[in-house]
């Protein structure tokens, strides 16, 4: 009986396991948006080096658990530094039981990211976008902010 | 009576869509607005006084934001070979997060080869409209803004292909329009 315990949480943890996706070009941020038409996108910019970051991120994460089920995706793009990818990004993630895709940007040119989310934005994150079904962008969101505040933006689209 | 009230109304409507939100920073061509800040190093700094500079860099700062330290190093380096050009650079720090006393530890920490400045209560972010750290503005001595964005494209010094900031002051001596007046980068928010 134990040993049936302990191969389920040993398949519970296999099956909350992270994946991050890498980030190469502004496409690969388009083909985001694609693959999710006529859903509510939420694009949180983050790092595991920005306080406001790492205590805005649960707050997402409940958001997330609340509006799964529908019309809705949560985009996490990680801005870590690369040597910090394997000690503290992918620990952090597992730490918050993200069983969703994330990504992680690696890209030069980065004013070309900023500018395609709004060009008011000058870099500064935490850095939330929110689009609506129709893919326009209804709220740029710069700054930490809680669960409530979320699902109330949130809920004006769904 | 009714009808004053739609008229008002109206009027109200038509001048909320009339006057722009300020959310934009200020850019190139943008006059900044003057300022005076008595600081907690006792001295006082106003803009207006930096009239026989050459260039004016306004740095906004921090001393937590991981972006910011990893330029420590290469800011003294930048201001040393600069000021002997006449060029003023200040540091704002505008976090309502970090204190005097944690901004002079770190500055006397950091041996900064230029004044930082308490900016409190955000006065002068929000003049600026700057929203990161580092962010850094460019100004000529009459205040007009020449250059808005970062230092340079990395924040790993090896990895640096564009000195921006290097760049722009370069032109700016040379009596040339900057090329690239507008640059961007990631960064911590200022925590107003």
């Amino acid at each position: 009986m134990n040993k049936l315990i302990i191969i389920f949480f040993f398949l519970v943890k296999i099956s909350i396991a992270q994946e991050l996706t890498i980030l190469k070009s502004l496409d690969d941020i388009r083909s985001i948006k694609e693959e999710n038409a006529g859903k509510v996108l939420v694009f949180n910019f983050w790092a595991t080096w920005c306080k406001p970051c790492v205590e805005e991120f649960p707050e997402l994460i409940k958001i997330h658990q609340k509006f799964k089920s529908k019309d809705f995706k949560l985009i996490f793009i990680s801005l870590d530094f690369k040597e910090d990818i394997n000690t503290k990004l992918l620990p952090f993630l597992k730490n918050n039981n993200v069983d969703f895709k994330t990504y992680y940007l690696d890209v030069n040119n980065t004013d070309d990211i900023m500018n395609y989310f709004n060009v008011k934005w000058d870099g500064g994150i935490p850095a939330t976008f929110i689009f609506d079904t129709s893919e326009k962008l209804q709220k740029f969101i710069l700054g930490e902010n809680n669960h409530d505040f979320f699902e109330k933006e949130i809920k004006k689209f769904l | 009576m009714k009808n004053l009230k739609i008229i008002i109304f109206s009027i109200l409507l038509i001048v909320s869509f009339i006057i722009p939100i300020k959310s934009y920073s200020l850019e190139p061509g943008d006059k900044a607005t003057d300022f005076k800040i008595t600081n907690f190093d006792g001295k006082t700094y106003q803009l207006s006084d930096l009239k026989s500079s050459s260039a004016i860099v306004v740095m906004f700062w921090s001393t937590e934001c991981p972006f910011v330290q990893a330029y420590n190093d290469r800011i003294n380096s930048i201001v040393s070979s600069y000021q002997s050009k006449n060029v003023v650079f200040w540091g704002i720090n505008s976090n309502n997060t970090e204190s005097i006393d944690r901004i002079k530890e770190h500055y006397t920490d950091k041996k900064y080869n230029f004044p930082m400045l308490k900016d409190e209560y955000n006065k002068i972010a929000d003049m600026f409209g700057a929203t990161r750290t580092p962010e850094v503005f460019v100004l000529d001595n009459n205040r007009t803004v020449l250059y808005h964005g970062r230092i340079d494209d990395s924040r790993d010094a090896n990895e640096v292909q564009s000195t921006d900031l290097k760049n722009a002051l370069d032109e700016i001596l040379s009596g040339k329009e900057v090329t690239n007046r507008i640059t961007k980068q990631f960064g911590c928010t200022i925590k107003r």
